[in-house]
């Protein structure tokens, strides 16, 4: 992934959620289908659907929230964590 | 008039006419069968049914011979559904098996203006549990052992839910037990009403337990889900009740809805609510003593708050 990628939440649909503690359940009114996201995940959508960001912009928010020692290995998950949220096309790469 | 009250001539007759339909909650079936396995079936475990006028019925089945060789050699039944088959014929002495696989399907994949969940549900005090799980997970079993000591039957296969209400409704059948459930429950419950056995089905043996009376008489009551529990049987680990995450429990009952795909957005909106309104547990057990203790602690600790 190159690290000038900026991420969104898809757009041209609507995300219907209900939270439940730190987990969150979403429905995809493009696909019609439903997933639970972890409470890493769910910040992740929640940061995404208020402002495209890069990796590297997102990690940074991530540490900062979760109060944590970040290292390279942090960064590879929330670079899985999002190609996961890609591929159920939920997110999307944008300008 | 129930069909306790009819003669065998009386069944048989009905059922050749296609005079036989009985209401299951909210909906009513019309049957028509030749075969004496579902005549004898229909008397014993429908016993507690109110027979219906024949006129208007949400489902007309009727379970019959086909047509052709297979009347004789190795012989076979057709569940058919307004005159259409929509499963392949099964062996001749699983008729009543088939009946029974064949109503659900027809609640199932036609009720859509209810949600329709894959569990068990039981009622106590005007509170029900929603008992999802696999197959194999001992939902059945568990619902047999708790109706046979005086919780309401809804059903031991589907959660149907009034979308508007959020109520759970009644759709009171017969319990289908089996393998090694059939006789876990003859034990554990003597006087429960057990049909005949059927060996080699693709679930295995499967026989039915007749739901209590006043589950039939009383399937006109809806009731507030008050919890969700997914019963797992274990043999090797004592009972075990976990709060499980609201989250995990949506995805479950999504995942194993009949039609929860075909409610869209309004169906999220509903399942979301349904476990808001639950306590959520799993449930890990080998002991249907202590199971029903600890069903019925939960009702206890419900109605002191």
């Amino acid at each position: 992934m190159k690290s000038d990628t900026r991420w969104q939440v898809l757009q041209g649909f609507e995300f219907l959620t209900h939270g439940f503690e730190d987990e969150l359940v979403i429905y995809h009114t493009g696909s019609g289908h439903t997933h639970l996201l972890s409470s890493l995940q769910s910040e992740v959508f929640s940061y995404l659907q208020k402002q495209p960001s890069t990796l590297q912009d997102l990690t940074s928010y991530l540490i900062t929230v979760f109060d944590i020692n970040a290292d390279s290995e942090f960064y590879a998950e929330i670079e899985k964590l999002l190609l996961s949220l890609y591929r159920f096309d939920i997110v999307e790469h944008c300008q | 008039m129930k069909i306790s009250d009819l003669s065998k001539a009386e069944l048989c007759s009905r059922l050749k006419k296609g005079k036989f339909c009985i209401s299951v909650g909210p909906f009513s079936f019309c049957i028509d069968s030749h075969i004496e396995e579902v005549i004898e079936g229909l008397g014993d475990l429908y016993a507690d049914y109110e027979l219906r006028d024949h006129g208007f019925a949400d489902f007309h089945i009727s379970l019959t011979r086909p047509k052709g060789i297979r009347r004789w050699l190795h012989p076979q039944v057709l569940f058919l559904f307004d005159g259409k088959t929509p499963f392949k014929p099964l062996p001749f002495s699983q008729a009543l098996p088939m009946m029974e696989w064949g109503m659900n399907w027809c609640i199932a994949n036609h009720m859509h203006h209810y949600l329709i969940l894959h569990a068990a549900v039981v009622e106590k005090n005007g509170q029900a549990v929603i008992m999802p799980g696999n197959p194999g997970a001992g939902k059945s079993t568990l619902c047999a052992a708790l109706v046979s000591r005086g919780w309401r039957l809804f059903s031991d296969e589907l959660a149907l839910m009034d979308i508007d209400e959020g109520t759970l409704i009644p759709v009171t059948r017969p319990v289908s037990l089996k393998n090694e459930s059939i006789s876990v429950i003859q034990t554990f419950s003597p006087n429960a009403h057990l049909g005949k056995s059927y060996a080699d089905t693709t679930k295995g043996t499967v026989a039915h337990m007749r739901p209590p009376k006043l589950s039939v008489e009383h399937a006109g009551h809806s009731a507030k889900p008050r919890w969700i529990i997914a019963p797992q049987y274990n043999k090797e680990i004592s009972s075990k009740l976990d709060t499980e995450s609201m989250a995990k429990m949506f995805m479950n009952l999504a995942e194993n809805a009949f039609n929860y795909h075909i409610h869209g957005p309004r169906g999220f909106d509903v399942l979301g609510k349904l476990v808001e309104d639950c306590d959520c547990y799993t449930y890990t057990y080998n002991d249907l003593d202590k199971a029903i203790d600890e069903f019925e602690q939960l009702v206890q600790i419900s109605s002191h708050h």
